[in-house]
């Protein structure tokens, strides 16, 4: 154990902690600007949305359902091309934000789709009848009136990408995923895969803790 | 404007429904809520709607504003043709139609007096102006003290003050109100139609309340329309439609009720059809009954 205080370890573990904090934060917050407008559109569209299109909120809900249903550790591997394409290569966290995308963007699509739908309807029917436009609506009425049920989607989404990050080290990603697989799979050293885990847990207990307490105190529901 | 009868002038129309029909269409199949309705309310007046639920009478309210969009017939607002307008066109027309209805529907994330700016900043009235104006309405349904509680710190009969004040902001000529009472304990209501009443008076404004509560028509109502499976049985003032002594809706509403109130009630819808009493004397005898 005495080991793990050796400052190259530290070291390790720190840049792994930065590397797995930035490819989190980068691929939620690239996802949310991706799936916060795809949610809405399925909202939107839907055949009892304010602007019906039903058959393109179905077509949308399929994509979203075909991408969800591969496993994320499948994914990976097929969207290589794709990420060569993109960042010139298929290892390191930053390669690793385009599958990490891929994945999250559905995801996060459908959480956000769950959140819009929470509303009460007659309150988007109130705002239709005072006059509001479709992107009034959403701007001043859905996305604030789901404000805090969005954040504790969106506390929810980050942990999950966490977990996805953490999965990508499998395949050349970095950060503490990659320290635990290769330090703790390929090469043994089961300590230093329980440090990289512990690490890991505390950051999503961190998140979710921080985010709940964040989502409630906005809420004005509760009194 | 059009004479009645000889001295009475009638002040225009503001809504005309011209053979207005509304079907659903749904996978259980076909409900025609609506059926050939025609009706024309004027001006200033308080309009009640009564039936019994699922009479239609949501349906026809909200064909008012096009919230639902009637499967046949014409909406006509203050001189405009609703149904033949564009949808911002329409989004226009809205803003001089209020409506409030029995949920409230307020923004939960919002205080009063932000619930009540949302139709003037909708409208492009400047922040400052808009808080200014919605203070004022505040003040006027009387929550001068409750401009930054949320809806949920405020009782039911102080969301629909909130949902008044919000209707009343953009000054519509029309205000639709969809049993709005019917959440409400009677004290409450009794307040609301007071409220509404005075509004009506000082501002001129067109009221059109929807209910299945008799005493909601009797308290505040100029004219009444009965509405009865998608049809449009009768109108005319309150104590033609309410007195009418083979009135049905007497005998629906009557249900339920303890037997001294409903005898009471009867007695009192036949006074008033005869026009033996005027409505206060018949509520005094209602009571004594
Ligand atoms: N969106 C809808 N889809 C299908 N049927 C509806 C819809 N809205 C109302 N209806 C039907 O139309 C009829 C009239 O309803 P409504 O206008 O709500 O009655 P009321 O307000 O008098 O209780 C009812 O039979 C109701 O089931
Ligand atoms: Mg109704």
């Amino acid at each position: 154990m005495a080991a793990l205080f050796d400052p190259k370890l530290l070291q390790l573990f720190l840049i792994g902690l930065g590397e797995t904090a930035a490819m989190t934060l980068a691929s939620t917050g690239i996802s949310y600007l991706l799936g916060l407008p795809l949610g809405l559109l399925l909202v939107l569209t839907d055949r009892d949305g304010i602007m019906p299109k039903p058959s393109l909120s179905r077509a949308l809900g399929m994509v979203i359902n075909c991408i969800r249903s591969l496993p994320f550790i499948i994914l990976l591997v097929v969207v290589m091309p794709v990420t060569r394409a993109i960042t010139g290569t298929t290892v390191g966290s930053k390669a690793m934000l385009v599958p990490l995308v891929i994945a999250a963007t559905p995801y996060i699509a459908r959480v956000v789709e769950g959140s819009i739908r929470e509303i009460d309807a007659g309150v988007i029917e109130a705002a239709q009848a005072m006059g509001a436009s479709p992107l009034q609506i959403v701007l001043r009425v859905m996305l604030p009136e789901a404000g805090p049920s969005l954040l504790i989607g969106a506390t929810v989404a980050t942990t999950t990408i966490l977990g996805y990050s953490a999965l990508s080290g499998i395949v050349g990603g970095g950060g503490l995923g990659a320290i635990a697989i290769n330090y703790g799979y390929y090469r043994r050293t089961t300590d230093i895969m329980m440090v990289a885990v512990v690490l890991l847990v505390l950051l999503v207990q961190l998140v979710q803790e921080f985010g709940g307490r964040i989502a409630r105190r906005s809420d004005r529901r509760l009194t | 404007m059009r004479p009645l009868r000889k001295g009475v002038i009638m002040s225009e129309d503001i809504i005309v429904l011209q053979q207005l029909s509304k079907c659903f269409v749904s996978e259980q199949g076909q409900v025609q809520a609506l059926q050939a309705i025609n009706l024309s309310i004027r001006k200033g007046e308080i309009f009640g709607i009564i039936g019994r639920s699922g009479a239609g009478k949501s349906t026809l309210v909200r064909c008012i504003n096009l919230l639902e969009r009637p499967s046949e017939g014409r909406v006509i607002v203050d001189g405009q043709e609703l149904t033949a307008l564009s949808p911002a066109q329409l989004r226009k027309q809205r803003h001089g139609i209020g409506m409030i209805f029995q949920g409230f529907h307020l923004l939960m994330q919002k205080t009063a007096l932000q619930n009540v700016c949302f139709p003037l900043l909708i409208t492009g009235v400047p922040r400052g102006e808009a808080e200014k104006r919605a203070s004022a309405l505040l003040d006027e349904v009387g929550l001068s003290d409750k401009k930054n509680a949320y809806p949920a710190q405020l009782s039911g009969g102080q969301m629909q003050r909130v949902a008044i004040a919000r209707a009343l902001a953009t000054n519509p000529k029309v205000l639709l109100c969809d049993e709005a009472t019917s959440a409400l304990d009677p004290e409450t209501t009794q307040s609301i139609l007071d409220l509404l009443r005075e509004i009506n008076r000082r501002h001129g404004i067109t009221i059109v309340v929807i209910t299945h509560e008799m005493r909601v028509v009797e308290e505040i109502c100029h004219r009444v329309a009965e509405l009865k499976d998608g049809l449009l049985l009768r109108v005319g003032s309150v104590e033609e439609v309410l007195g009418d002594p083979s009135h049905q809706t007497v005998e629906r509403l009557t249900i339920g009720l303890p037997q001294d109130e409903e005898t009471a009630l009867r007695v009192r819808c036949y006074l008033l059809s005869e026009g033996v009493l005027f409505e206060e004397e018949g509520a005094a005898i209602g009571r004594s009954v």
